[in-house]
């Protein structure tokens, strides 16, 4: 007998699939393969706010206590409460997923892993953006439809970033984005903004 | 273009399950699983033309899921749901004993779940998981041999009886 039958046997129960899993949506992934958009993800809520900018439509998103502000920072309206708070409203929790589709999910014991629920309002239905805002932790009520959004932390640091994929997927390369940082603006070239970020993002 | 298309398609309607299992061992957990393989398989459709043979998909796929997993053990933010997910994964019989194996999978370092999976669950050899996760075969063996040591510590010997019977 192998000795390591009971790493086999384990890894094969382990690996049972339920009848309910869903099957697989081959023609958003065609669509993504062809436009080699990748999502640099550092957080629940970039994701939400992903699918919103690639025009799936509002999504819900957990997000922890590291990437609340970020989050918060960008969504259209003041939102911030903790999942149950979010059920009791009549709110559905759901997770994003990289292809649009939401998943339920249950509440409860979110306070105590410091979770909370982001809802992200769309911010534009499959709309190419004409600008780029850097949003820092000001209120973003001043969002506008059709905008791309990136989040600058209070430190400087970038959270909630695909860059790479604005750049790739957009055309914006070699155009230049207002920056919106506090009180302060300024324009400069996507490649700049990409660099920064991307420091940023490397600590 | 029409006809890649075709093949793709077929491909994953004919291969998703079996990569999901494998996703499923390789993260330990079902939603990340199922964007594990959604991403392994838009990298694949982009690298369509690269692909020799179609045969040869099913290993690029595992391959992309595998190297992934590795790469992204170093994310600072990790997501955890707030809730246990009723939908997805509560229609096992023996869901205890499933969870359980999943979350001592999960608690391995993803190189050694990479490795013991690719190992154990996938059937590859020592090199060829060596190739696969870009590494000498000594790594390999240490990484198996450590991820098992901690499996068995996880699951034994209570969890044992109950997961080998699985």
């Amino acid at each position: 007998m192998d000795t390591n039958d009971d790493v086999r046997r384990w890894l094969a129960g382990a690996a049972s699939l339920p009848e309910s899993s869903l099957p697989p949506d081959v023609g958003g992934l065609m669509r993504r393969g062809r436009r080699r958009r990748r999502w640099i993800v550092l957080g629940a809520a970039t994701a939400a706010t992903a699918c919103v900018v690639a025009g799936y439509g509002s999504v819900n998103a957990l997000t922890g206590p590291a990437t609340l502000p970020a989050a918060s920072a960008g969504c259209a309206g003041e939102v911030r409460r903790t999942v149950t708070d979010h059920v009791r409203a009549g709110y559905v929790p759901v997770r994003a997923r990289t292809d649009g589709r939401r998943i339920p999910l249950r509440a409860g014991g979110s306070q105590g892993s410091g979770q909370w629920l982001v809802s992200v309002r769309p911010l534009g239905r499959g709309t190419v953006p004409e600008r780029i805002t850097i949003w820092d932790l000001t209120p973003a009520t001043e969002l506008a439809a059709g905008e791309y959004v990136l989040f600058l932390k209070s430190d400087g640091r970038a959270a909630g970033v695909y860059v790479d994929s604005a750049a790739a997927v957009f055309p914006v390369r070699g155009q230049n984005v207002s920056v919106r940082c506090g009180k302060g603006r300024a324009a400069m070239s996507i490649e700049r903004l990409t660099g920064i970020i991307k420091a940023a993002d490397r600590g | 273009m029409a006809e890649k298309d075709d093949v793709f398609r077929d491909f994953v309607r004919a291969r998703h399950q079996s990569l999901l299992r494998t996703a499923l061992l390789l993260t330990g957990d079902a939603h990340e699983a199922e964007d594990l393989v959604q991403e392994a398989l838009v990298r694949t459709y982009a690298a369509w033309w690269g692909i020799r043979e179609v045969g040869a998909v099913e290993g690029y796929v595992r391959t992309t899921m595998a190297r992934h997993v590795v790469r992204s053990r170093q994310r600072r933010f990790r997501e955890r749901p707030v809730s246990e997910v009723g939908d997805w994964t509560a229609s096992a019989p023996d869901q205890a004993d499933v969870m359980t194996v999943r979350e001592a999978l999960r608690l391995l370092p993803a190189p050694q779940r990479a490795a013991i999976v690719l190992r154990f669950y996938t059937g590859l050899t020592e090199r060829e998981v060596a190739e696969v996760l870009r590494c000498s075969v000594g790594t390999v063996k240490s990484r198996v041999a450590r991820g098992t040591a901690r499996l068995r510590e996880q699951l034994s010997p209570a969890s044992t009886r109950r997961a080998g019977d699985l």
